[in-house]
């Protein structure tokens, strides 16, 4: 074995056992608090697969999450913490709503427009903490998580004065003409062609990523930033580059999410997203080829959730927990290290000897 | 509309809410300096606070002692910034990571523990939680303009103030604060006298937890009478952006975070003018933008005058 494949190996185990007792953790909460244990464990476990509804629920949360997921890949490749995709998934939701409603026709038209302007003005906005940070070197967290807010209150400007109705009870955009939202793809749920939007957005990724010299720019960067300025890669041009595609992404997923599921642009708060995004591209180790599981797994226990919330009496909170608990397990270099580095001088020392042999 | 609105801005009242609302941010920008200083970027002040703020409540009503909820409120904030140390310090866990982790936790985990315990999902309104008292100060509450400014605020608000000096006292003033000071410079230069820098950082971050859990409080004990879901609503960020404003000393914090309780309270004034609310609160985030722009290219600026400096130096001395 080498010492690749070992390393590999206990990224993937080390994943496992973080699931593992993260969940086994959800379970004792779930047995300490509920009075009707069973019926809740019974529901967060089986209950995304207990009805065709409930399972499209689930791909229904899949569908922006795995979009925002993405977008974390592309951008924590640089190894640079920007959390501007809560931000973005938020506002490309608000803009592609408002898009539909100022454009003067409906139809696939529309929705390209839609996702793509919307796409294209968040693109800029991500790239603007990019910007701060390699041209002043201002702090990239503390100015992405400050935009966020900045376009958090800038929707909410836009919505309450330019296309809120005032008829509805609650805070919500006009509503959108049928044909200019996503087509549904299966019945009685409302996850639309956004799944293909995704799975396409996944494998145009993953090629990015894997198979071009724009993506292996990004990992140069984000592995040894020194290395790569010396080898002639333009680190600010390659960056904002990819902060581009990362606010892209992120708005992507808002904006499908908005012409998916409500007729109405309702969200009054950031969505989340973006956070959950970071979480699930942890887990499947900021790699585009593992993210359909990270994303799935995520999705099925999320689901599983909120249908124990409504059927028994666990709030669906638990999991926020368990999804965080996972992610400082899996970040956790020291986590499981000892074990991993026996096993790698173990295996030296039993190479060295087969090499005595010879 | 203008008179009124300028003459309640400028009015005893409108002082008074400054110094109110940037009590918590105070707190958040000296829990995020002392950490810095000690070279760890603790974001999880946001979490820690909702925390901190939740279990103050739940204490202080099941034991109907205010005090044993504000220690408990205490204890917790410090736990939680252990249990950062723990996993940043010695399972070398990406302090971002650990960050967003834990903040996650803290967000998810309020409501689980509120809905447990209440019932119910937005606020512990359920709960006959005590608030920590107000103070008036002898003499300065007699004195007519100032008296309605100064005097009467919580407790908590003059322990902010206190906070800030205790903090440059302990930064600067005394042995453990230069070792703090030496960790986020260099901790080699402490291991090598045989200090361990990972104990100093942790001693930071516990203070940093009590300046976070202090904040926390002051929302849900004095602020508000209740905790209610997300009622930080970014307070700790913006307490860590203060920091970031206030160029690495507490009175430079405490000047920023100053500010944006101006901005704050401001918001709260023209919410009353029919102003659309959205843009003035938006205000302090595009300040904080501005804000790191400016400080960020001044310190460059002058890095890069030292090194021409530094440079001319060695040429005249080749010379």
């Amino acid at each position: 074995m080498t010492n690749k494949r070992i390393n590999q190996m206990f990224s993937m185990i080390k994943t496992l056992i973080s699931i593992v007792i993260a969940m086994i953790l959800a379970f004792v909460v779930i047995l300490l608090v509920s009075n009707e244990p069973l019926n809740a464990l019974n529901a967060f476990v089986t209950g995304p697969l207990s009805s065709l509804r409930r399972f499209g629920q689930m791909l229904e949360y899949a569908i922006p999450v795995a979009l925002c997921a993405l977008a974390v890949c592309v951008t924590f490749s640089l190894n640079m913490s920007t959390v501007i995709g809560e931000g973005c998934s938020f506002f490309g939701g608000l803009l592609a709503t408002a898009f539909i409603l100022q454009l003067g026709f409906t139809g696939f038209i529309a929705k390209t427009i839609a996702i793509v302007g919307a796409g294209l003005i968040c693109a800029l906005v991500a790239a603007v903490p990019m910007y701060l940070k390699l041209k002043f070197d201002a702090d990239l967290f503390v100015a992405s998580l400050m935009l966020n807010y900045v376009l958090l209150y800038l929707g909410l400007y836009i919505l309450n004065y330019h296309f809120r109705d005032p008829d509805y009870g609650m805070t919500a955009s006009y509503e959108m003409p049928r044909e200019s939202m996503l087509t549904n793809i299966i019945p009685k749920t409302s996850v639309t062609t956004g799944l293909i939007l995704a799975i396409v957005a996944m494998v145009v990724i993953y090629l990015v990523m894997d198979k071009t010299s724009f993506g292996y720019q990004i990992k140069l960067i984000g592995s040894n930033s020194k290395f790569a300025k010396y080898s002639g890669v333009s680190i600010f041009r390659i960056s904002m580059l990819a902060s581009l595609v990362g606010g892209f992404l992120s708005s992507m997923g808002g904006a499908v999410e908005c012409l998916s599921r409500n007729a109405r642009f309702q969200w009054t708060a950031l969505p989340g997203y973006g956070w959950d995004g970071i979480l699930i591209a942890t887990i499947a180790g900021f790699k585009p080829k593992n993210l359909p599981l990270a994303v799935l797994f995520i999705a099925y226990i999320r689901t599983g959730a909120d249908i124990m919330n409504r059927s028994s009496d666990v709030a669906a909170e638990l999991v926020t927990v368990v999804q965080a608990l996972m992610i400082l397990l899996i970040a956790a270099k020291g986590f499981l290290s000892k074990a991993q580095q026996r096993l790698i001088v173990k295996n030296a020392k039993k190479l060295a000897s087969l090499e005595g042999a010879k | 509309m203008n008179d009124a609105f300028f003459s309640l801005l400028f009015s005893s009242y409108s002082l008074f809410m400054i110094i109110r609302v940037t009590t918590p941010i105070l707190f958040a920008s000296m829990a995020c300096l002392i950490a810095k200083k000690a070279g760890v970027r603790n974001i999880t002040i946001e979490g820690t606070m909702l925390i901190s703020a939740l279990i103050g409540v739940i204490v202080s009503a099941k034991c109907q002692n205010v005090w044993i909820g504000v220690l408990l409120g205490m204890v917790s904030g410090v736990a939680i910034a252990l249990f950062l140390g723990y996993f940043h310090l010695f399972l070398d866990t990406d302090i971002w990571m650990s960050g967003i982790g834990i903040n996650r936790i803290a967000e998810g985990g309020t409501i689980f523990l509120m809905f447990v315990l209440t019932g119910d999902k937005g606020s512990t309104a359920a709960l006959a939680s005590l608030s920590v008292p107000d103070v008036d100060i002898p003499v300065i509450k007699d004195i007519p303009l100032l008296g309605d400014i100064l005097s009467g605020h919580s407790l908590f608000t003059y322990l902010a103030i206190i906070c800030v000096i205790a903090i440059y006292i302990l930064l600067y003033k005394t042995p453990l604060g230069l070792r703090i000071r030496a960790v986020g410079e260099y901790s080699m230069a402490v291991e090598s006298v045989g200090k361990k820098s990972s104990h100093i950082k942790l001693v930071a971050l516990a203070i940093s937890g009590l300046c976070s859990s202090l904040g926390g409080m002051f929302m849900s004990m004095s602020y508000a009478s209740r905790f209610a879901k997300n009622m930080m609503a970014g307070r700790g960020f913006i307490g860590i952006a203060a920091e970031s404003m206030g160029s690495g000393t507490p009175f430079g914090a405490a000047i920023s975070a100053f500010i944006f309780g101006v901005f704050d309270a401001l918001a709260n004034i023209m919410q009353s003018f029919s102003f659309p609310t959205e843009l003035v609160l938006m205000i302090p985030y595009l300040a904080t933008l501005v804000g790191l722009v400016v400080y960020s290219s001044v310190r460059k600026l002058k890095e890069k005058k030292r090194i021409r400096n530094a440079n001319k130096k060695i040429a005249k001395e080749a010379k």
